[in-house]
């Protein structure tokens, strides 16, 4: 493949795309910022391109500068990665207006799936299942109690405008939901200044599982088997499984939930990499979220079971060459893994920490990939994303996946930096997280923060005396 | 050689350390209840307090080192505490200031309480004294620099 492509990213994504792009034959062109003189993926890019700027909206979101440096610099194709102009349907437009080939699906899926009320639309139109409720807004008790009747108990109230847990209740039943309807409506009004209601379906002991997707031009839709992304912290993922242990050997379960993604991925035409998430409640029914239009952070995982490089085949499917695989036959999943997102954040609070990596090692093995873009004196800032990596295991079964990114988080070693080590440790070792039982709130119920090992002992303290002592005399 | 560690809640904490390298090239480390051992094998450090179980270990380049989730900073060899109150130590700014006058030079001998710098900061001057006794090794400002918070002044050893 003799093309040149432009990756409109930077930290490990960038690095990510740059492999594939150089596995495939062609030239990858990275760029570099005033912010980022020495980004870590211009090491593996053929070629840099200065993108001047000090801001993201200077840099990376700068639509008409970026698609001028693409033309300037011959680009076949641009790969966005995923966040910043990766899901943005008027980018993919204006790139497609000039000739060059926008790595991602076309620009109407982007679009439709993009706004959720629109998306939620659609999935109901492809005959895919949405959370049940009320259509749009109801008025009185009884009409919320006939709704409840309908959809069966427990159901949720909430305010048309709410976020944020603010302006919602869980009600078991006729009772619950007649003390409750008055008392949401007030929250509801002096939160949001909007007192509308809607009663839908409560999904208990939720669990996020997504379907990995895969498609091209010529109508072929695969499907690259699910996610489990149930652990997450401020509705953001920290540590992924594949296959799901919910799941689990429920073959007919796992059948269906593939085929309904397939299902509307065809429904929008889709013609390249993308996610569909669903949540699924402790019976094992489950319901459309949203459709995520790119490559996602998690694609590891998914790579690791089928053995397929869906960075890879994103590229090839927008190329219009033929995917490294047939039929969806060829897609066999094979042991299990796991992925661990290492960001420079707090492990008791789980935020943001921005700060100085000085050093970091890690140690690869059989089944262990670290996708990262680490560098020794690099500083970690607050302008981007505190994700600096992906500690990926792959095991005969899930077992073995849990001992080797152990293993391998025992042999992560980042200094300088706080990060979200320590409470990935206490995860790994959890009971509910060993069998495989946990749902979305497992962070907010088993409080693995506050099991962090605090003690400091005098022996780190000598340890890291002698690091500083050779530091300065190496 | 003293090792202080500053954690984000302003606590300090201090190891001595004795280094001593052998024949054999090694290093003997002695600290207040043990010695140790550091051994560089193929580009690596390893360390063992027992010359039994070898634990491998990184150099750390910078100030910063974050230990059980508390970010520490971490200095050799001075004492950094607050110039204001004209304390004992002051050998790394706490705050931007200026220097005004110098006492020392390189290879004077310093008492523990001696002034060794006079700092102008927030309008008033305050003496910098050493908390340690010992040599001076350098003196890393001169009188009339501006210097800013978190610099090195100057080296006792």
């Amino acid at each position: 493949m003799n093309k040149r492509i432009l990756i409109c990213n930077r930290g490990e994504i960038a690095i990510r795309i740059a492999k594939a792009v150089s596995e495939l034959g062609g030239t990858a062109i990275g760029f570099y910022t005033d912010f980022e003189k020495e980004p870590a993926h211009l090491e593996y890019c053929q070629e840099w391109i200065y993108l001047s700027g000090t801001t993201n909206l200077e840099t990376y979101l700068n639509q008409d500068k970026i698609i001028e440096l693409a033309q300037k610099s011959k680009a076949d194709a641009i790969h966005p990665g995923y966040g910043f102009l990766s899901e943005n349907p008027s980018f993919a437009d204006k790139v497609k207006e000039t000739g060059i080939i926008f790595i991602g699906p076309h620009a109407q899926a982007i679009h439709s799936m993009g706004d959720k009320a629109v998306s939620k639309k659609i999935a109901k139109d492809a005959g895919v299942p949405v959370v049940p409720g009320s259509v749009g807004k109801i008025d009185t008790i009884n009409e919320a109690k006939d709704i409840a009747k309908n959809i069966a108990y427990p159901v949720l109230l909430k305010a048309v405008a709410g976020g944020g847990g603010k302006g919602m209740r869980v009600c078991n039943n006729d009772e619950e939901l007649e003390k409750f309807f008055p008392a949401v409506q007030r929250e509801a009004k002096s939160s949001f200044g909007n007192p509308d209601l809607l009663v839908e379906k409560y999904i208990v002991n939720p669990h996020h599982i997504e379907v990995q997707i895969l498609a091209n031009n010529k109508g072929d839709v695969f499907h690259l088997y699910e996610r489990e992304c149930s652990i997450q912290r401020r509705h953001q993922k920290v540590i992924e499984e594949a296959p799901s242990p919910f799941i689990g050997s429920d073959e007919k379960t796992r059948q269906n939930i593939c085929e309904t993604a397939v299902k509307l991925a065809r429904h929008v035409q889709y013609d390249s990499a993308g996610t569909v998430e669903f949540i699924m409640g402790e019976d094992k029914s489950f319901y459309f979220l949203e459709m995520n239009t790119r490559i996602q952070v998690e694609h590891p995982i998914t790579e690791e079971i089928t053995n397929i490089d869906l960075m890879v085949n994103m590229i090839k499917s927008a190329f219009d060459m033929d995917l490294d695989f047939k039929s969806q036959e060829d897609i066999q999943i094979r042991g299990h893994a796991i992925e661990l997102r290492i960001c420079a954040e707090d492990s008791e609070t789980m935020l943001p920490s921005p700060g100085m990596i000085e050093n970091y090692d890690y140690e690869l093995g059989k089944g262990i990939r670290f996708d990262h873009c680490l560098r020794p004196n690099r500083e970690i800032s607050s302008n981007f994303d505190p994700m600096v990596g992906k500690l990926v295991a792959r095991g005969f079964d899930r077992s073995v996946a849990i001992r080797k990114v152990r293993n391998a988080l025992n042999k992560l070693n980042i200094l300088g930096l706080k990060t979200n080590i320590p409470l990935l440790k206490v995860i790994l070792a959890e009971e509910t997280f060993q069998a495989g039982q946990y749902t979305t709130f497992y962070i907010d119920k088993i409080k693995p923060q506050e099991n962090l090992n605090l003690n400091i002992t005098p022996q780190e303290l000598l340890i890291h005396a002698i690091e500083k002592e050779i530091g300065l005399t190496n | 050689m003293r090792y202080y560690f500053y954690d984000q809640n302003s606590e300090k904490n201090f190891v001595d350390l004795e280094l001593h390298e052998q024949e054999s090239g090694e290093i003997e480390i002695k600290f207040n209840e043990g010695t140790a051992l550091l051994k560089k094998i193929n580009t690596k450090h390893f360390i063992s307090f027992d010359q039994i179980r070898w634990q491998r270990i990184f150099p750390i380049f910078g100030d910063n080192i974050s230990i059980q989730n508390l970010n520490h900073k971490i200095y050799r060899g001075y004492f950094p505490s607050g110039v204001n109150q004209g304390s004992e130590g002051g050998l790394i700014s706490q705050m931007p200031g200026k220097i005004v006058k110098v006492f020392i030079k390189p290879g004077d001998k310093v008492e523990k309480g001696d002034v060794v710098l006079v700092m102008e900061a927030m309008k008033m001057e305050n003496e910098v004294k050493s908390s340690v006794s010992g040599k001076v090794e350098s003196v890393l400002v001169s009188e009339g620099q501006a210097v800013e918070s978190g610099q090195v002044l100057v080296e006792i050893n």
